[in-house]
């Protein structure tokens, strides 16, 4: 579907001279590739002061592990049980927090409009669909507040690393690099930033004037930050390694720490990886210890999969969130479908062992069960950029790897290990473009429960 | 349907009025791990108005199963408040309500759980009169001095009134359902807002 084009004042309800001079730029370089969207920030004086305020509360302390549940907690309980539909449907009668159902991506699918509160004026909503890891057409109700959030938070972020987000109307602050088969691209400019660009370019596409004109429109744009999946991360790697961003930022799939070491090295800096989601943007980011939340505003619990009890600090289970942020869609016990332990340190909570999917079950030549977790500890040294693995009902395994060719037999190797000398493994090259997002683990022979308290 | 007469309405209005405290706090999921044990409690009601204790079939409605526990917690509390309103008043009546009792206790507060909480029942009075009227229509009575017919008509009165709300209530949620699913049909078409990251 052609989507309907926004006017000018209403993508960028503040745009000044200097920062349009910065959207020409960024769209009619020599090398520009031709756009195919357009997108603003849509941040009107009012959304801007929210997000103002936003950025204020992040001074706030983080949840420790010490303390009781966050203050916020029972006030946004109550203004969801008293305003949301869902929430006043399934929470009505819990007195406290801890009673509340969980919800999760089944009830986004039936009825996104009952997350929606009685009272949130419905002018400034956006629909971003997405497709999830099912295939199923999903769609997520947001507001231009949560897109800028998403900015801050990254400031934020980035900060803990020593780097600091730019902003003015004279540079690119954000390239958002994709590997797909096809992808809205555009350039755009933030207020929040005061002008400073935004680019998201596909570097699949055969959108550019000739295949140099990727590097070298990178090259002149000069992004502060480059962001994008591993697989589009390790394509730029390819077409411009001579960049020098201030940092990477890669998301939405596993990032291995020697994949990371090899684009630090590529690009002499720091990879970030964060852990963002559609229904309420950036939630937190990787530390050497694990996944540190990155806001006050971010309430996490870990569950299990199946019924909804708290695990113990330390356990693994679903991860499952609280976070008041998407005005469309307050989320109060929300399962994210990611996985992980949630372990207390003197700095707050840290998401460890994280994967994004539900636990999947392999069966080894000796006949006993292994998880998903087993097999990504055993590769978890190794610099490849993305595989997925799939057990036939026969027991042999289908690899599909994107590394380089050298280390196929040393994956191999490690997955012997765990399944036995005699495991048949067959190993085809991973297709970035088969699917946007694609499912790491799959097993016809995932009938066995799924031990949830491994090491 | 025959219907006996039961005790007075004013008199099952002011003891509802007066519910103590203890009957209508929260219930523990776990009875072992609170002060408050609700099955404890109906089967002392059973004790007291039957004559023999709820038998071990009959328990499962009030034993918490990990699942829906807001729906859970509430119904509960109706049957401690019920139990309160009816231990004196009914007596001692060995055979007489018990397995009428047993299906208001469990059936009955299940679903009137879906729409009110004891607070809303004690508090609002068109409520605490109907609420009194179906426990007595459950059990197969009538309040004192008023025929099978104007107990049925004074209930479809109130019953009518809370229906009335009820479909308001439900037509709001519905048009706003509505406004909210055709804003989404015009916003899905639009240009939303840039997004900085992929998820």
């Amino acid at each position: 579907m052609q989507d309907l084009p926004c006017t000018e004042s209403e993508r960028y309800p503040w745009l000044t001279e200097p920062a349009k001079r910065n959207l020409l730029r960024m769209l009619e370089s020599v090398h520009a590739p031709t756009f195919n969207h357009q997108c603003g920030d849509r941040l009107d004086p009012k959304t801007r002061e929210q997000c103002a305020e936003f950025e204020k509360s992040l001074a706030g302390p983080l949840h420790r592990p010490s303390e009781p549940e966050p203050a916020w907690l029972n006030a946004f309980q109550t203004r969801c049980v008293e305003h949301v539909p869902i929430y006043r449907q399934l929470g009505r009668g819990a007195t406290r927090f801890s009673e509340l159902p969980t919800v999760g991506r089944k009830d986004l699918y039936d009825q996104p409009w009952a997350f929606v509160p009685d009272n949130q004026p419905l002018d400034d909503l956006m629909v971003y669909f997405t497709s999830g890891t099912t295939g199923r057409h999903l769609d997520i109700l947001s507001h231009p507040y949560v897109s800028t959030c998403y900015l801050i938070l990254l400031k934020k972020v980035l900060a803990e690393f020593g780097i600091r987000l730019k902003s003015g109307p004279d540079q690119v602050v954000i390239a958002l690099v994709c590997a797909q088969k096809s992808t809205y691209t555009y350039a755009s400019v933030s207020g929040y930033l005061d002008g400073a660009g935004f680019i998201k370019i596909n570097l699949n596409s055969s959108d550019w004037p000739e295949p140099e004109a990727i590097g070298a429109y990178l090259r002149d744009m000069n992004p502060q930050i480059i962001s994008g999946d591993p697989l589009a991360l390790a394509h730029l790697r390819h077409v411009a390694p001579a960049l020098r961003p201030d940092a990477l930022v890669s998301s939405a799939m596993t990032l291995s720490e020697p994949f990371a070491q090899a684009l630090t090295k590529t690009f002499e800096c720091p990879v970030l990886n964060v852990y963002s989601m559609n229904e309420c943007r950036l939630l937190a980011y990787q530390s050497q210890q694990g996944f540190r939340l990155a806001s006050p505003d971010v309430y996490m619990e870990i569950m299990d999969p199946d019924q909804d009890q708290v695990l113990q600090p330390g356990q693994w289970g679903e991860l499952v969130v609280t976070c008041p942020r998407n005005p469309f869609l307050p989320l109060l016990r929300y399962r994210t479908g990611d996985f992980g332990r949630l372990q207390p340190s003197d700095s707050g909570w840290l998401i460890q062992d994280f994967e994004g999917r539900p636990p999947v079950a392999f069966r080894t030549q000796q006949g006993t069960w292994i998880n998903n977790i087993d097999i990504s500890a055993k590769l978890r040294d190794l610099p490849w950029i993305q595989f997925t693995l799939h057990q036939k009902k026969s027991g042999d395994l289908v690899l599909e790897l994107l590394a380089e060719a050298h280390l196929i037999p040393k994956v191999t190797q490690r997955l012997k290990a765990l399944f036995g000398a005699g495991q048949k493994i067959q190993v085809k090259t991973f297709d970035p473009n088969a699917q946007a997002k694609p499912i790491q683990y799959s097993s016809v022979l995932d009938q066995q429960p799924v031990n949830l308290s491994f090491p | 349907m025959t219907r006996r007469e039961g005790p007075p309405l004013a008199d099952l209005l002011n003891r509802m009025v007066a519910t103590p405290a203890d009957f209508l706090r929260e219930i523990p999921l776990n009875p072992k791990l609170g002060d408050f044990n609700i099955l404890a409690l109906i089967n002392d009601l059973f004790l007291h108005i039957d004559g023999t204790p709820l038998k071990a079939h009959e328990t499962g409605i009030f034993i918490f199963k990990k699942q829906a526990v807001a729906a859970y917690r509430n119904h509960m509390r109706l049957a401690a408040f019920t139990a309160w309103l009816l231990f004196e008043p009914l007596g001692h009546q060995p055979g007489l309500f018990r397995q009428h009792l047993i299906e208001w206790l469990s059936k009955g507060l299940a679903e009137l759980g879906h729409w009110v909480t004891p607070e809303q029942v004690r508090l609002e009075s068109d409520r605490r009169e109907e609420f009194v009227r179906l426990c007595l229509r459950a059990l197969g009575l009538r309040p004192a001095g008023e025929s099978i017919h104007q107990a049925e008509d004074r209930l479809s009165t109130l019953d009518s009134a809370e229906r009335a709300r009820t479909v308001e209530k439900a037509r709001l949620a519905e048009q706003r359902a509505r406004e909210i699913r055709e804003a989404m049909a015009r916003k899905r078409a639009q240009e939303a807002a840039a997004t900085y990251g992929r998820e």
